[in-house]
């Protein structure tokens, strides 16, 4: 399946629309993981990003299937706007995604029920899926297999200001995703 | 490194190189990179833009060795860096980026040759084959050396920042190739300040993936300068009008080479498998050789023959329709962004043929406007889709998320601290669907007449095609 129609799917299974870029990639990453397909995924300082990913998002928005909404949510420290890029489907986009899961029904019932797996695991944040996405990382790294304890120490060498509370959200989504196997 | 030459470079001057890479350089298999050209037929456009992957790749390796130093490599590690720069464009074809196209369309991916996943890039594996087992360099390059060279060129070797300098959003390949095409372009649109963004390159290290590549505070103004440049000369060079018209008419003379004159030479060329037979053929092909051969009169009457012709007399197709996918009705615009991809030649094919009809008729109602081929025959009639990027997705998808070192506080992203690109807004990228054909006009104005009396008429032939309903007539 090419990535446009995956990210397409991504968008359809996600209610319509997946709200903020990191979100989006993050939240594609792990469909991705979850039924063995990367669609260009690779390790970045702040985990892992797809150019492929943004690419095909992009090419949704310029043939009109995709509406982008920009939302400013604060100021930060430089007095620059702090904004969120909210992403749904136009009517055209739906039109197209009917057309594209009776193309593909298998691969969209199976997107479909990853996706309610996420939604079901705790409605994370986009910091919280980035750390989920960072914790998988050093999961892999230690072969499948470490402790809470293991992830935070690495999680903390990164420098991540986050509270404990955060990373055991980030922690658990992964369980509930069955993607951990816990020491 | 202890140089044991010089050659002398028109962008960076003397660049030095170490007795085995010498040794490399002066390999026939490396000296074929002479006559492979940078940017195939841009000469066409930009006369000056005659230079070749042979001093382009001196050049790479010239940037990585800087960086290398910069980002205090070790010894070992920037040697193999080096060669690595220096190996990286070793496997391109003839006329650069085309072969690539035309290795997509007639490999058998299938097959899987060379343990070919659905996401390789067939030039990058070819370019591995070669530094795996090309003979000559058998003396230069050890073999567990030749394998970490592979790995580097490929994400696999020790920590991400050694593979940024050869393959990244900021790596050596780009930054040598903005200076050298603005150079033999001459345009001023790839220029940046070089020699600042090297000096504020840092590497972080991250517990989890290893170093990576870092930007100072100091350095965000040559990022967005370098930002800049790769976003201008991409819109002016690399997606020229004519560059996309010499490009696809290459692409449309190799295939209609192999599937129609059935010139079995050509074949030999794309099929890739991982053979050494199909590796000495392969390389046994340059932009010289391809030319002086397909344009042999033995190829008389042949497509192939026709538009190789065409491209060397400049005899160029003419764009007589572009339009923003977008613009058309829905139902065209998912599979009109698909239509040049190999999997959809036949749907192409068919289209094709059906707006040759349409423009045949019009242009002969036009009495300033000739059609420059057989009327009954549709296979030069090229449409092609593609994206330009807006420069915030360019820079999102490359540089965008390259840390900024903010001692004592932790890094940030290079969107969040640019203040150029936090005050630039989200522009969309835009697809477009080009027609080029085999027509001819006198003057500007014929050509706007053309252009006008086709518009709607393809635009509905394209609807009707991908609707299925009534055919527009001429």
């Amino acid at each position: 399946m090419q990535t446009r129609d995956f990210v397409l799917f991504a968008h359809g299974a996600f209610g319509g629309g997946i709200s903020g870029r990191t979100a989006l990639q993050k939240k594609i990453y792990f469909l991705g993981i979850m039924l063995g397909e990367n669609h260009g995924f690779s390790p970045h300082y702040y985990g892992p990003y797809s150019a492929q990913v943004a690419d095909a998002n992009s090419e949704l928005k310029s043939l009109n299937y995709l509406k982008e909404e920009v939302n400013v949510y604060g100021w930060d420290h430089q007095g620059f706007e702090m904004v969120r890029y909210d992403y749904s489907l136009t009517e055209d986009g739906q039109k197209l995604l009917q057309r594209k899961k009776k193309e593909y029904p298998e691969e969209w019932e199976k997107i479909l029920e990853c996706a309610n797996r996420i939604k079901d695991a705790g409605n994370l944040n986009y910091m919280e899926l980035a750390m989920a996405a960072k914790a998988y990382m050093i999961l892999k790294r230690e072969g499948g297999k470490a402790d809470r304890n293991t992830i935070k120490t690495v999680a903390e060498g990164l420098g991540w200001s986050i509270d404990e509370t955060e990373l055991d959200r980030a922690i658990d989504f992964l369980d509930k995703i069955h993607l951990a196997y816990w020491k | 490194m202890s140089e044991s030459r010089h050659i002398r470079d028109p962008v960076f001057g003397f660049i030095g190189i170490d007795g085995t890479e010498s040794n490399i350089i002066s390999s026939p298999i490396f000296q074929r990179l002479r006559r492979i050209r940078q940017l195939a037929f841009a000469n066409l456009v930009y006369p000056g833009a005659l230079h070749t992957r042979f001093e382009h790749s001196l050049g790479v390796c010239h940037i990585a060795s800087i960086l290398s130093t910069k980002l205090c490599l070790k010894d070992n590690e920037k040697r193999l860096i080096r060669l690595a720069a220096l190996l990286h464009d070793i496997g391109h074809g003839p006329f650069s980026h085309v072969s690539e196209e035309a290795l997509e369309i007639y490999t058998d991916r299938e097959k899987r040759p060379g343990n070919l996943n659905k996401t390789d890039k067939i030039h990058e594996k070819i370019t591995a084959q070669i530094i795996k087992t090309d003979s000559d360099w058998n003396r230069s390059i050890a073999g567990t050396d030749r394998d970490i060279i592979i790995k580097i060129l490929g994400p696999g070797y020790g920590d991400p920042l050694l593979h940024s300098i050869v393959s990244g959003p900021i790596d050596a390949d780009k930054q040598d190739y903005l200076l050298r095409d603005s150079h033999f372009c001459g345009v001023r649109y790839g220029v940046f300040d070089m020699d600042q963004l090297h000096r504020e390159l840092r590497s972080v290290d991250d517990p989890v993936e290893g170093k990576h590549l870092m930007i100072s505070q100091d350095g965000i103004n040559a990022l967005e300068q370098f930002v800049l440049a790769k976003y201008y000369i991409t819109n002016q060079v690399y997606r020229h009008r004519v560059r996309l018209i010499t490009d696809q008419m290459l692409i449309r003379a190799i295939t209609l080479g192999i599937d129609v004159d059935q010139i079995e030479q050509l074949n030999q060329i794309y099929a890739y498998d991982d053979t050494p037979d199909f590796l000495q053929e392969y390389l046994a092909w340059d932009d010289s050789r391809f030319l002086v051969t397909f344009t042999d009169d033995k190829f008389e009457g042949k497509y192939c023959h026709n538009l190789l012709n065409r491209l060397n007399e400049r005899r160029l197709l003419k764009e007589i329709y572009r339009k923003p996918i977008k613009d058309l009705p829905e139902k065209c615009r998912d599979p009109l962004l698909n239509i040049s991809g190999p999997k959809n030649r036949k749907q192409r094919a068919e289209l094709e043929e059906k707006l040759w009809k349409t423009i045949c008729k019009t242009t002969q109602d036009t009495s300033t406007c000739k059609i420059t081929c057989d009327p009954d025959d549709p296979r030069l009639l090229i449409i092609h889709s593609y994206t330009i990027k807006s420069v915030r997705t360019q820079s999102r998808n490359d540089e965008a998320s390259i840390p900024v070192d903010r001692t004592p506080k932790e890094p940030s992203t290079f969107e969040e601290e640019s203040p150029l690109f936090n005050s630039i807004n989200e522009e969309l990228s835009q697809a477009f669907v080009d027609i080029y054909a085999p027509v001819s006009y006198d003057t500007t104005v014929d050509r706007r007449r053309l252009r006008k009396a086709l518009d709607e008429l393809i635009s509905e032939n394209i609807t009707s095609f991908f609707e299925g309903g009534k055919d527009a007539d001429a």
